[in-house]
């Protein structure tokens, strides 16, 4: 178990050394934040900047010190916002968290209710229902979805009825007791797409446990079926669907890239975006190293979970 | 069991016979009594009447009564057949507009009679733009699944039959490309390379292959280990006959149905990249181009703007998901029906 930890992070360290070095490089390359500068009136402001920012050095002789540097827990600033990067990401943190923790609670608990119902209800009118739901849930756009849900939220209904819009659709809210207007719409976007993928999952592992010996033995024991599904198969079915919850959690560390521009919320993706665009090669690193850090340790995170509740799983 | 025939023809076919003929009710061996058999202890004949099915026959069987792919794969059809005929639509039939003919005047109408999907603020008619803008849609969505299909399949087969140094370095390298963030990757590479339509294409099948090289990899490892292969390099194939004659063809379901993952990603991804401005670049035109375009329309007597190119991007994706998952329920020989 120790081993497979350790080697493991060995691993990881390798993987976060190799992302590092192609966002850092690749950012380089591809974008010249003193572009902007070149029609400038004074002509030796773009050689300043350049100079400033260290651009006058090679690509890999930056990356080198960017790496010494952050081995000593120093990410350097923003050449965008002259800020420190751990800041703004940590601000930025904030901002998804709010979209992405309710999320993750609300559709943990529909997943494994819808799970659950159409597990029992096989081929029912209602299980049909929801799965032709998760197919349409997995296969929209998902600004698209974003796009409908703000105008038949906002304007479609309100205006139906000659009211006043209820719900926000730009940023966050400013007052706690506004979050519920401005994060309803986005959070149903996240809710909707991931409870399509994780309630199909739980459906189909309680479905294959159903035939098991040892819920056949339950049944015959006389142990009723509602018992015997609450307690007997869903201990086992529960841990897949734990599982791709780890997963999926390390990946969206990396904000909702696309929700969060749609609803102008300025999170994770939005530094993202903002990086890229700017071609701030410090920024952009790294947000992709905190990213790929909590990939790999959440992936890690499910291995270990997989393993505890599961005695069959061996760590190797 | 035939080794080295001619494996012209669907490759299923010859897969499945070859994995389980008893299941296909053919018998393995024909059935002769034994010049050694005691007199008198002649067994009965086996019955034979039954109609021997090959495994070809069962898998057409039990995807044909997945009612719901069927459907998709004529719906699918449709779009394609109108997308790509859309020039002759034009041509003989009133509904089609040419391609970017604009009515300024006209400005943007909504839907009606002559202008079915209602005209954009050019005055252009919006439904036959969706048709020419399907063309890049639906064709980034086939190329790629076709690319990375190729890919994850060679990259998968090489490492999982030679193993070894091969095997190493192959995996590392989908180890590297499962841990970069695809979209660093595909924003990077689309800045580089500018957002042509072939370079999107090529992006987005080189972060598509890994899944199915991983699968195809273990399915390999396992497939090469049996008799029939043993057999076919007794015969003198040589290894790349063998992988592509005998083993691949046994790996036909998991690469087909990675591959229908493949159009319905490739097709999802194109559109939220033109949502952020790396998608294709004008003048050519997607469903997710056109979406991206009419953004800013809620609200506005133009939301139906954004109706209708989301729209076609959730029937085609809708359409690959049912044919992808009927296919799944096909391959799986537990599910006979």
């Amino acid at each position: 178990m120790l081993r497979f930890i350790l080697r493991r992070l060995v691993y990881s360290f390798v993987v976060l050394l190799v992302a590092s070095a192609v966002t850092f490089i690749g950012i380089s390359i591809v974008a010249d934040p003193t572009a902007r500068l070149a029609q400038n009136r004074d002509p030796l402001a773009r050689a300043r900047m350049r100079t400033e920012l260290g651009l006058d050095q090679p690509v890999l002789n930056r990356y080198g010190s960017w790496v010494t540097s952050a081995a000593t827990g120093d990410f350097g600033k923003s050449w965008q916002k002259k800020d420190s990067v751990i800041d703004i990401l940590m601000n930025a943190m904030k901002y998804t968290a709010w979209l992405v923790i309710p999320g993750f609670i609300i559709a943990a608990v529909l997943a494994f209710a819808i799970g659950t119902y159409s597990a029992i209800r096989q081929y029912s009118a209602g299980d049909y229902f929801f799965t032709g739901a998760s197919f349409v849930g997995i296969s929209m756009p998902q600004f698209w979805f974003a796009l409908i849900l703000i105008e038949i939220f906002v304007f479609t209904i309100p205006s139906a009825f000659g009211m006043d819009p209820y719900f926000r659709f730009i940023g966050i809210g400013d007052t706690l007791g506004d979050r519920f207007r401005y994060l309803f719409l986005p959070v149903c976007v996240l809710v909707v797409q991931i409870v399509a993928e994780w309630s199909r999952y739980h459906r189909a592992s309680l479905l294959d446990i159903m035939p098991s010996d040892y819920i056949r033995s339950a049944y015959a024991r006389g142990v009723p079926k509602r018992t015997v599904i609450l307690k007997h198969a869903t201990k086992n079915a529960l841990v897949p669907l734990v599982v791709i919850m780890a997963i999926d959690a390390g990946l969206i560390v990396g904000g909702l890239v696309v929700t969060e521009q749609v609803f102008s919320i300025p999170g994770m993706g939005r530094v993202f975006i903002e990086a890229l665009e700017y071609g701030d090669a410090p920024m952009l690193t790294a947000w992709v190293v905190l990213t790929a850090t909590a990939v790999v340790a959440f992936n890690l995170l499910a291995d270990i979970v997989n393993a505890a509740l599961d005695p069959r799983v061996r760590l190797a | 069991m035939t080794v080295g025939r001619d494996f012209s023809g669907i490759p299923g076919e010859d897969r499945l016979e070859q994995i389980d003929p008893v299941a296909a009710g053919v018998p393995t061996r024909p059935v002769s009594p034994s010049p050694h058999e005691a007199p008198g202890t002649h067994h009965e004949p086996i019955d034979l009447s039954g109609t021997p099915r090959s495994q070809w026959y069962l898998f057409r069987r039990r995807f044909l009564r997945h009612r719901l792919a069927i459907t998709s794969i004529f719906v699918l059809l449709l779009l394609i057949l109108m997308c790509f005929g859309a020039g002759l639509l034009q041509r003989f039939t009133p509904f089609v507009a040419p391609a970017g003919k604009q009515n300024l005047e006209l400005g943007a109408v909504g839907p009606s009679g002559s202008h079915w999907f209602g005209t954009d603020q050019l005055g252009r008619d919006y439904f036959s733009e969706m048709l020419y803008a399907g063309r890049t849609s639906l064709l980034i969505g086939l190329v790629v699944a076709f690319l990375s299909t190729v890919i994850g399949t060679a990259i998968g087969a090489v490492a999982g039959y030679f193993g070894g140094i091969a095997d190493q370095i192959l995996m590392r390298l989908t180890d590297l490309f499962l841990v970069l963030p695809s979209l660093i990757v595909l924003a990077l590479a689309l800045r580089y390379f500018g957002g042509s339509v072939v370079v999107i294409e090529l992006v987005l099948a080189a972060l598509f292959w890994m899944g199915l090289a991983r699968i195809v990899r273990s399915q390999v490892r396992s497939i090469k280990e049996k008799e029939f292969i043993e057999a076919a390099r007794a015969g003198g194939a040589s290894a790349r006959q063998i992988i592509v004659k005998h083993v691949l063809p046994n790996c036909i379901g998991p690469i087909v149905v990675a591959a229908t993952l493949a159009v319905v990603q490739a097709i999802l991804v194109e559109s939220a990249l033109s949502y952020l401005g790396y998608g294709v670049k004008p003048p050519a035109t997607s469903w997710g181009s056109m979406l991206a375009d009419s953004k800013g329309y809620f609200g506005t007597d133009q939301a139906y703007l954004i109706w209708f190119p989301g729209l076609a991007i959730l029937l085609t994706v809708l359409c690959v998901n049912f044919i992808g998952d009927g296919l799944r329920d096909a391959f799986d020989p537990k599910s006979r029906l």
